[in-house]
């Protein structure tokens, strides 16, 4: 599969008042063209600041501590602000949790659709405007009275359609969706992410799922990464890693998600690490059952475990070198 | 026994206009529901935003008055309870709110926030009451050590723990759980209801607990109610509604939930549109828009009641023929 995305040995901290938060601590991911990859973990675990750093929108008080991104081959490290917003209008889109936040409260939505359009197709506003009107018909919204609509008219259901809308106005050949769902009610859920698989499809986009719905992931994603505490501490094929979980996180997380019978509630003890306070060694290694001596001194690099399975852990170091 | 018990209880909300603030139109947001709780139980409530879960919580516990029906509790009708008889229910019926952050007063600690039910209904001395709390914390799994704290110092998962801790700090035999660990990230939310499980056994707790989240109300209640637009369209035990949903609803809400296990192929319903607002004129069943088994003519004009479809197993649908409760999964004793 040709590379779309490369992400190398990627830090990125925030310097809050209280200090500095290590919110990625050398992650290193690969998109592939027109691939869904998945990117899975808890609050605070660095998934959507991974999906920030790509497209080069890290907010104050954040900043790229270190690594290099690439896409298509292009290395972004260098980039200028007015480069990086011309490669965003070319190459990238983004989806937001909340659609309520994300539109234009003031605008209607066939407005903001044309002025997206405009500005990154260089085309005049009667073209755009009717070039709204389809891709709202595209996202499955046939009655183009709604493009005369304000935001607010519209149900979350229907937002997240045209913030969908609204990432298709430029051909993009990633697209970022940071928790598209998650507002959102189940039967809607699966709306949405049946829309979102088809226009990737059809569009020829790689998207990168960031979710804590780790059944959206199964359904909907060919590989998936596991972060925790700004950290890759898995990733594979989706089937690999949720039918044969390596790391003692991914195992402790999916027994989690799984709940089962009352009888067999599982937890993982203990709560995320402070990410100001690094600790050394392996993130998970004071909630893990099987943390080992060199667990607080080492911490462990990514790892084959098997094909197309990779893990941080040190139970598989030296096992089998990558 | 049953411990609680709604009858045809009914909540519109009058949506008012004009000059004189008149109602002119209502939401209806529980529309006729009537269900028991047995003692000891866990009846869990599932359906989507605004199908007015959380509003039947809010009725019983008495924090918005009913606007037709009635509620049982412990045999007593105390759908018109004020002054006295009130606040004596009050400490026999507790709630855990969704929202840990917005529950708890930013302005008291943890131990005055605990001491709080002591001191209004079981008037101890100070010592007593600072000796009972140490004793939920620890039940909640934190310490005594906590207690001194604000609750900006705790992570969301540990102020749940905080609210479960008031909740239960008068063994009261009713609760009412709204959504407890929606805020929460999953291995928190395993935590706590691990934890729930836990104080339920101990206190023989009768519980109503609501939540959209279809695997916990499958992990934590013995009986479940499915709720659509204001109405309950299926109730039944856990074994039976999710070894053998019914209503085109229930089937369509669970096969929405995209399983964990990869190699696991659901039958996928998907259900056109959005569920309706509660304002207005509705159809005589409230699915009938969305539905694919609706029938013009019959299902537009007559509306479909609860009905026993075998072995106890009630549907709300004219489309569910009588006996195919029987095709359950017995319930593991």
């Amino acid at each position: 599969m040709e590379k779309l995305v490369e992400v190398e040995d990627l830090s990125v901290s925030y310097y809050s008042y209280r200090g500095v938060v290590h919110a990625l601590n050398g992650v290193s991911l690969e998109v592939g063209q027109q691939e869904t990859i998945g990117l899975v973990g808890e609050t605070g675990s660095g998934k959507s600041t991974i999906g920030l750093a790509i497209v080069g929108l890290i907010p104050n008080p954040g900043r790229v501590d270190g690594g290099k991104i690439s896409i298509d081959g292009e290395d972004l490290s260098g980039k200028s602000k007015d480069q990086m917003r011309e490669f965003r209008r070319t190459k990238l889109a983004l989806i937001f949790q909340d659609p309520s936040t994300a539109l234009n409260p003031v605008l209607r939505i066939g407005d903001q659709l044309a002025e997206a359009f405009a500005a990154k197709r260089g085309i005049s506003r009667k073209e755009a405007k009717k070039m709204a009107v389809d891709i709202l018909a595209e996202v499955g919204i046939s009655n183009p009275k709604v493009a005369n609509q304000y935001p607010h008219e519209l149900s979350g259901g229907m937002k997240q359609r045209v913030m969908i809308g609204m990432a298709l106005t430029g051909n993009p050949e990633l697209l970022i969706a940071d928790e598209p769902t998650s507002s959102l009610d189940v039967t809607l859920q699966a709306q949405i992410m049946e829309l979102l698989a088809d226009v990737s499809k059809k569009k020829q986009m790689a998207v990168l799922l960031i979710t804590h719905n780790i059944g959206v992931v199964s359904r909907y994603c060919e590989r998936v990464a596991v972060m925790y505490a700004g950290n890759i501490v898995e990733t594979g094929t989706t089937r690999n890693v949720l039918k044969f979980p390596a790391h003692p996180y991914t195992q402790g997380l999916l027994s989690a998600v799984k709940l089962g019978t009352r009888k067999q509630l599982t937890s993982i003890p203990g709560t995320v690490p402070d990410l100001i306070n690094l600790i050394p060694g392996c993130p998970f290694a004071p909630r893990c059952s099987r943390v080992m001596d060199v667990c607080s001194k080492v911490k462990p690099r990514l790892t084959k475990v098997k094909d197309d399975q990779y893990a941080a852990c040190h139970l598989y170091e030296g096992a089998m070198p990558a | 026994m049953s411990l609680l018990k709604t009858e045809d209880l009914q909540m519109y909300f009058p949506i008012r206009g004009g000059v004189l603030r008149r109602a002119k139109t209502y939401v209806r947001a529980v529309d006729g529901v009537s269900f028991t709780i047995e003692k000891g139980e866990t009846f869990g409530l599932v359906g989507e935003s605004g199908s007015g879960k959380t509003t039947i919580g809010r009725m019983i516990l008495k924090i918005i008055q009913p606007t037709g029906g009635k509620i049982y509790f412990d045999g007593v009708d105390i759908t018109k309870a004020k002054g006295k008889q009130l606040k004596q229910l009050r400490a026999r019926m507790q709630m855990v709110f969704q929202n840990p952050y917005s529950s708890l007063n930013p302005r008291k600690t943890v131990m005055q926030i605990l001491k709080d039910p002591f001191r209004i209904h079981r008037h101890l001395s100070n010592r007593e009451a600072e000796h009972r709390v140490i004793t939920l914390l620890e039940m909640v799994g934190l310490s005594a050590e906590h207690a001194q704290r604000y609750p900006y110092e705790f992570s969301g998962g540990q102020r749940q723990r905080i609210a479960i801790a008031r909740a239960i700090a008068l063994s009261p035999e009713f609760v009412f759980f709204d959504e407890p660990t929606s805020s929460l990230d999953v291995s928190v939310q395993a935590q706590i209801l691990k934890n729930l499980v836990q104080l339920q056994e101990t206190f023989g707790l009768t519980c109503l607990f609501v939540t959209h989240n279809i695997e916990v109300i499958q992990c934590v209640a013995d009986r479940v109610g499915v709720m659509y637009l204001g109405k309950l369209v299926e109730t039944g035990t856990n074994e039976a509604i999710f070894s053998n949903p019914l209503h085109p609803y229930t089937k369509a809400l669970f096969s929405a939930v995209p399983d964990v296990d990869p190699d696991v192929k659901k039958e996928r319903i998907m259900l056109p549109g959005e569920i309706t607002s509660a304002v207005g004129k509705l159809p005589a069943c409230r699915f009938f828009n969305r539905c694919p088994l609706a029938k013009e003519g019959l299902c537009d004009v007559v509306e479909p009641q609860l009905r026993d479809v075998g072995k106890g197993h009630m549907v709300a649908c004219h489309m569910v023929p009588d006996g195919a409760g029987l095709a359950d999964v017995p319930r593991a004793s």
